[in-house]
């Protein structure tokens, strides 16, 4: 399985978690993910849906597009830890295996903090909804 | 130069903040600051850190705010703790030097993810949330509302050039709105110039002299961080810097290009007021070298880890004089126009000149600079320490909304002797 896929995967399961419809469709933005061992793929958020492609969005997040796209910069490996819930995405960024462009304003108005936020938000519905998921298999079969 | 005041950890003087919230205006000030600032709600619960060992002047601030939230209807915990970020030896505010991964107690981590709103009224952390792994971990992933600071914005409101003992009541009580304005025309004077990879040119009498290039997402920022209230934002993605009633501050995050010397006589982390001038050297946008007496202590603290510019932030207030008697107040925090600092280093991954990387795992401020000048592209923005937007046309129509334009575009008057 690819990343992109792994990835279009976990994201369906943030949006079947309850708050997921919500948190989703707080912004409208493309995360461009820029990987140091794999393929780069993107995540298009827009109007509450989720789309993730392989490949470039062709989006320029360092000029012209930046008021609708954000640069996401890792690896495959870390990514993947990231899903898994071994590895807490802010831990990540502080180990400099995540970083994300540009930082300080996501448009006109918005806070580029805030982006990361929702991003880490996006995250944590994909583990919470899949503990849940998990449990709920394990429940049945007891 | 003389320096007001100093203390080894705040920026602002704990036995003047407790005799500002004795007055009647301190409290309809720190009232403003939770109501507008952080925009506090009856029915949260707000968690307030303090020292394990108060003095009589943190024990007033404590007092104030705890009876302020509680009139607002939140619930109040206090929480006395331990050295919540140590600070590092010989260091003033603000500081960060290995700190970056300090962890504080896991019942205090608990503690602030169950609280709705954390007041850090400690002696240290202020800014945590930028550069300390856990706080940042609390305030970004776990979207936290942690505030540090808050009760005053800057030690340089508590008094005037005439009278260092009275409040600067025109400073602290500006148009939130008409600063935002201000503010929000020079951000886009700057977006424009990044936008068409222009370059800006910055200067000061001092000496300092850099040319400074960023991506346009790099503006820093909406407003100036001048709050907006009500805020439209949802709470959980307000961001950061978004607070403020009088500290509008606009420049630049993580500079693509930053080129040539910046001259400075106060470094938090070699701790503060300095006993010569230092020039320091950027190459790259990062610190590659420094004159002065300082200049060797500072680069073998840096030795370990480059480090690059995090930040350079200028001040917009009109009405704040950053002048005690007629001496500039090196200590400041940037509130004045044409008053702007270097904030050095931050933890995290960056995109810089084509290349991911780290810029210093650390954080300390090259003191705030006065009189500064600076052009976007072709557009004189500063001009000798002078706020050149205050002359713009759209500016001056705004302004009317808030008294006679004259009046509230008039920007305080830089001293004429020399600054050195």
């Amino acid at each position: 399985m690819t990343m992109a896929s792994s990835f279009g995967h976990f994201m369906d399961m943030a949006l079947q978690h309850p708050d997921g419809p919500r948190v989703v469709g707080t912004f409208d933005r493309t995360f461009q993910f820029d990987l140091t061992d794999d393929a780069p793929f993107y995540m298009e958020l827009r109007g509450g849906n989720v789309l993730v492609r392989e490949g470039d969005s062709g989006l320029d997040w360092r000029y012209r597009d930046w008021e609708r796209a954000t640069c996401v910069h890792t690896s495959a490996r870390v990514l993947r830890e990231i899903l898994a819930g071994t590895y807490l995405a802010s831990d990540a960024y502080f180990d400099r295996e995540l970083g994300f462009s540009s930082r300080r304003r996501a448009n006109r108005t918005t806070d580029g903090k805030a982006m990361m936020s929702w991003f880490y938000a996006l995250l944590q519905l994909g583990l919470e909804q899949g503990r849940a998921t998990a449990y709920a298999q394990l429940a049945s079969e007891l | 130069m003389a320096v007001e005041d100093r203390t080894a950890v705040r920026l602002i003087d704990s036995g003047k903040v407790k005799a500002f919230l004795e007055t009647g205006f301190g409290r309809a000030m720190l009232r403003r600051e939770h109501v507008e600032g952080s925009q506090v709600q009856a029915g949260q619960h707000a968690l307030l850190l303090a020292d394990h060992e108060p003095s009589r002047n943190n024990e007033a601030e404590l007092e104030a705010l705890s009876e302020l939230l509680r009139d607002l209807g939140l619930t109040v915990t206090v929480m006395r703790v331990d050295e919540l970020i140590p600070p590092f030896p010989g260091s003033v505010a603000v500081c960060f030097q290995n700190v970056v991964k300090h962890h504080i107690p896991t019942l205090l981590f608990e503690a602030i993810r169950a609280a709705d709103v954390t007041f850090l009224l400690t002696s240290t952390g202020r800014g945590a949330g930028r550069y300390n792994q856990d706080f940042y971990t609390l305030t970004t992933y776990y979207r936290k509302q942690v505030d540090g600071g808050r009760t005053l914005e800057a030690p340089e409101v508590l008094g005037t050039d005439d009278d260092p003992d009275t409040p600067d009541f025109a400073a602290m009580q500006y148009p939130c709105d008409l600063l935002r304005a201000i503010a929000d025309r020079m951000v886009e004077i700057f977006t424009q110039t990044a936008e068409a990879r222009g370059e800006f040119h910055f200067t000061n009498p001092w000496g300092t002299d850099l040319r400074i290039q960023v991506l346009p997402g790099d503006v820093a920022m909406a407003g100036g961080g001048i709050r907006r209230y009500p805020n439209p934002d949802p709470p959980a993605f307000r961001g950061e810097d978004n607070g403020w009633l009088y500290r509008a501050v606009v420049g630049f995050n993580v500079p693509q290009v930053c080129e040539g010397v910046w001259v400075t006589e106060d470094v938090s982390l070699l701790g503060g007021e300095l006993s010569e001038p230092l020039r320091v050297y950027f190459e790259n946008a990062f610190i590659v070298g420094a004159d002065g007496a300082d200049g060797p202590r500072l680069m073998e603290l840096l030795s370990d880890d480059p480090t690059a510019v995090h930040a350079l932030l200028m001040g917009l207030n009109p009405k704040l004089s950053p002048f005690r008697r007629g001496t500039y107040m090196l200590r400041n925090h940037g509130v004045a126009a044409g008053t702007a600092h270097i904030g050095a280093g931050a933890p995290g991954l960056f995109y810089r000149a084509g290349a991911w990387g780290g810029i210093g795992n650390r954080h300390f401020e090259l003191g705030n600079i006065p009189r500064i000048s600076l052009t976007a592209g072709d557009v004189p923005v500063f001009e000798d320490g002078r706020l050149l937007v205050l002359d713009d046309p759209r500016i001056r129509e705004t302004a009317r909304a808030f008294g006679d334009p004259d009046e509230l575009l008039r920007q305080f008057t830089w001293k004429e002797a020399p600054l050195v």
